[in-house]
């Protein structure tokens, strides 16, 4: 489904070569249809910008991605988006604030389609999305005209969430959605998050900072390191692993710069 | 909804209580002058005379509404549209506020006479046909000054010239219209002419080195923006050269040209409010063509500049007096 | 008694009828910043220049014979062009929105004066005064505006002497603000106006919903100059002349009246907005006409006024904005 290979990316933070910032160092990724990838790592690992550069926000020095087959290397993010489904880590980003939840709905419902001159709202999706934003189970089908300004956050992240499921993606990317929210609304956020990517069999790749989490979900488990990946589990191996046994590996690994 | 009303009412009302303008049974003349300017100032004054002078006296037998919308276009255009429903005849007092008036009277269905002072060119401006076809109710004078009694004021103070030449901006089709007529006049006095252009400042310092060693007596600058916003610098150039600069017009000369005719426009004024007199007595307009300043050019000198190069201003000043 | 009842009567109907034909055009222009303003979040200041290349297209189209409604036409297609080139600039060369505006808006500059020149070649033959006269000035006769055929018809055909032709150009600016209304609360309802919406209220969001925000933000800047365009052909047309500098300070008018509007009808719904706009425009010509035709204050203090008045509008919306928050409790991160 997602074919990473060789991508190479820096940052020059300053005209010094010296102070350059190596974010993805030859790293190579092959993910399954179906699977459900939990992403951890310390800060500047490279987790966020591999995101971005599955998602076309930044483009690649070296290297190769490839979705469905397809080589989207050099696709801009806007003709990418057909592909992908995505939620950020600010509830801000996710969504349009001064439009209505049901506006929302409709342009992410339209996210894979060619845009024309129709008009905006068809009447027979309003029904669609209603039931659809019960199962979130937050009232937000009785408020579908309100502007999405008017929401919390953790509102706004299962808005999203159900956005960027609503026209079924081939990827999920998940940038550490729950972040921002507190404990309560953030296990909230993430059961949902569960439930709609084991029902679609989306296959997904969530940043977490949360080992706990990166353990709980999914089916297979990557840390990343200086952009690199330095542990890749999944199957078996993955149900059995542990908190102790990810905080070794960082151990390990010498870095001091751990999340928990 | 109810907001909006309650604005629009108490709007109305403040209108109704402050109802100073109004119009009885006593002629109303009305007076729009673009801005605060000495020169249009002069304009207003010299046409209320003219018309005290001719038996209507303001606050006596008429009444005179003065506006003045300091060049605001939104102000322009409500005192044009408020003047021309409450009066019986306005005066424009530059192109912009006599534009104005002939626009508010035509969008009122009225049709009060409109005199106009201090415009250039009326008929490009649209206020009359030709100049001496004023059919539709408008009328009044022109401030053009004539090229050519600028140039005939060369051989007057310089009675040995032999060659003149003529500076301008090379985008302002303006500018050109003079510099041709300047041409005109020149060869029909026996003076060689020669002309420089500049596209932008930046070539006028190599264009002035080029004129200062020229053969050239005297310099005409015409009324172009360029010349204009950089007349000091032009007639300083000038100045170290010994060339006499004769101006297009008034403010060119008090910054630094030699000597220029000026239109006087208190005298412009005079004469508009005598064809004023003239239609409040009953003439029609279709009979009065427009006028002009030419018959009374004041001779503006610079008496620093003129010595400068080595002239006596006395000298000058008796050999342009009665034109 | 009856006299200052009249005189008053006069006057009100003076500002109702200044109130109409001045501030319908400037609606157009305000609905037009309120397009890029407020939907794109695009201060774009290339719109002094293209409300000058509306009336200058408009009035030498006008003048070569062409019909006054094809040449507002013709005028919003230059003014489309324009807002193109600064959302070109913008999104394609990466300039930054503000510097965009400020060049399409010095570009415009000479164009307008070019444009304006192939009339004034055709008819000047006079030397100017610097003094007294615009070297860039083109009037418009009474016969060459879009609302005189509709005024004949009334006058001639139908007889009706008290008629003035003011009334018919109020009455065409009312269906044409209408018409321009409708179909831009139309168009930014279908799927890509949506997408110019969401490009405005968040870039981030509108790219990973696969819309093309650059495009987006260059159509958006298209039609809002379009609008301005117009609004300034209908503003020649008027008031019969255009001049190079009528542009000059439109930019606060327009925000003026938005912010006017918003504060008295409320921006909740895109199609209130739209209408607050309007209103906002109207409101603000009313107070100016008022303060001018009744002679409250003297013209020199009038940018002190204008200046005033959208401190005062601020003001107001700002309390009113608090005390819902208190009341709604309801803390809004953004607005």
């Amino acid at each position: 489904m997602l074919e990473i290979e060789h991508a190479k990316k820096t940052f020059n933070l300053t005209n010094n070569p010296l102070d350059d910032r190596i974010a993805l160092d030859d790293l190579s990724l092959s993910v399954k249809e179906g699977e459900f990838v939990t992403i951890i790592g310390g800060n500047g690992s490279g987790k966020s910008t591999l995101m971005n550069a599955i998602s076309g926000v930044i483009n690649l020095d070296y290297g190769k991605i490839m979705i469905k087959g397809i080589d989207v290397t050099s696709i801009d993010e806007h003709k990418r988006a057909k592909y992908l489904g995505r939620v950020f880590q600010d509830p801000n980003l996710g969504t349009a604030p001064g439009m209505s939840i049901i506006e929302n709905m409709m342009l992410a419902y339209r996210r894979d389609k060619k845009k024309g001159l129709r008009w905006g709202f068809d009447k027979k999706l309003r029904t669609k999305f209603a039931e659809s934003l019960k199962t979130l189970n937050l009232g937000l089908d009785t408020r579908m005209d309100q502007k999405v300004g008017l929401l919390s956050g953790g509102q706004r992240q299962a808005l999203t969430l159900l956005m960027a499921t609503l026209s079924k993606p081939d990827i999920l990317l998940l940038d550490e959605h729950t972040a921002a929210l507190d404990p309560k609304t953030a296990k909230l956020v993430l059961s949902i998050t569960d439930l709609v990517v084991k029902e679609s069999k989306i296959t997904t790749l969530m940043i977490t900072h949360n080992m706990k989490d990166a353990i709980d979900y999914g089916t297979r488990l990557i840390m990343m390191k200086e952009g690199k990946i330095i542990f890749d589990v999944s199957g078996d191996e993955k149900k059995t692993l542990t908190k102790e046994d990810l905080l070794k590996k960082f151990d390990d690994d010498g870095d001091a710069n751990i999340a928990l | 909804m109810k907001k909006i009303i309650t604005v629009l009412s108490l709007v109305f009302t403040l209108a109704l209580s402050f109802s100073l303008a109004g119009c009885t049974k006593t002629t109303t003349v009305g007076i729009l002058q673009l801005v605060t300017h000495d020169a249009l100032d002069a304009c207003t004054t010299g046409f209320e005379e003219a018309l005290a002078d001719g038996g209507f006296v303001d606050g006596d037998n008429i009444v005179i509404e003065f506006r003045n919308p300091e060049a605001d276009s939104v102000a322009l255009n409500s005192y044009a549209s408020e003047l021309v429903r409450s009066c019986d005849i306005v005066l424009g007092i530059a192109t912009d506020a006599a534009v104005a008036l002939k626009n508010a009277r035509e969008n009122e269905g009225s049709d009060i006479p409109i005199l106009f002072t201090a415009v250039t060119d009326p008929v490009a401006a649209g206020l009359v046909t030709a100049l001496d076809v004023t059919d539709n109710n408008v009328t009044g004078t022109s401030d053009a000054s004539d090229v050519a009694k600028q140039i005939q004021m060369v051989k007057k103070i310089l009675p040995n010239a032999t060659e003149i030449g003529v500076l301008y901006h090379s985008s302002e089709v303006n500018s050109q219209v003079q510099a041709t007529a300047a041409q005109t006049e020149a060869t029909s006095q026996n003076l060689g002419f020669e002309t420089w252009t500049v596209n932008e400042v930046s070539e006028l310092n190599a264009t002035l080195t080029a004129i200062s060693n020229s053969d050239i007596d005297a310099l005409f600058l015409p009324t172009d923006n360029l010349v204009a916003s950089n007349i000091q610098t032009i007639a300083d150039a000038m100045i170290d050269a010994g060339i006499l600069t004769v101006c297009g017009e008034e403010s060119m000369t008090t910054k630094g040209g030699c000597v220029t005719y000026s239109i006087d426009y208190a005298a412009l004024g005079v004469q508009t409010g005598e064809m004023a007199v003239e239609i409040l007595n009953g003439k029609s307009v279709a009979e009065i063509p427009v006028g002009n300043g030419l018959s009374d050019l004041l001779v503006v000198l610079n008496e620093t500049s003129l010595t400068a190069i080595g002239l006596n201003p006395d000298t000058v000043r008796s050999a342009l007096q009665g034109n | 008694m009856l006299v200052l009842a009249q005189t008053g009567w006069q006057i009100v109907t003076g500002i109702a009828l200044d109130t109409f034909s001045s501030g319908l055009p400037y609606a157009m222009l305000a609905l037009g910043i309120f397009l890029s303003y407020r939907i794109l979040d695009f201060a774009d200041l290339g719109a002094e220049g293209s409300f000058t290349l509306g009336g200058a297209v408009t009035a030498v189209l006008v003048y070569s014979g062409v019909n006054p409604f094809i040449a507002l036409l013709f005028a919003s297609v230059a003014g489309f062009f324009a807002g193109s080139v600064t959302g070109l600039l913008c999104t394609k060369l990466k300039i930054p929105a503000l510097l965009s505006g400020i060049i399409t808006m010095t570009a415009l500059f000479t164009i307008n004066l070019v444009i304006m020149g192939i009339y004034k070649a055709q008819t000047s033959s006079q030397p100017f005064n610097i003094l007294t006269s615009n070297t860039n000035y083109i009037t418009t006769s009474i016969g060459n505006r879009f609302y005189y055929s509709l005024y004949a018809f009334f006058n001639s055909t139908l007889g009706l002497s008290w008629f003035k032709p003011l009334y018919s150009a109020i009455l065409l600016l009312i269906v044409i603000t209408v018409a321009v209304m409708i179909i831009v609360y139309y168009f930014y309802g279908t799927e890509i106006g949506m997408g110019v919406r969401a490009t405005g209220m968040n870039g981030v969001m509108a790219r990973a919903q696969g819309i093309d925000t650059d495009n987006m933000t260059i159509l958006g800047l298209a039609i809002s100059n379009a609008l301005i365009s117009l609004g300034g052909g209908l503003s020649s047309q008027v008031s019969g002349s255009t001049s190079s500098n009528m542009g000059v300070g439109v930019l606060v008018i327009g925000l003026a009246s938005i912010i006017i509007g918003e504060a008295i009808v409320g921006r909740k719904t895109f199609k209130r907005n739209l209408i607050a706009v309007v209103v906002g425009a109207i409101i603000y010509y009313m107070i100016i006409s008022t303060v001018i035709n009744t002679g409250l204050l003297e013209p020199h203090y009038l940018k002190l006024l204008y200046a005033v008045l959208i401190v005062v509008v601020l003001v107001i919306s700002h309390i009113k904005k608090n005390k819902k928050q208190v009341i709604g409790g309801n803390g809004l991160a953004r607005d």
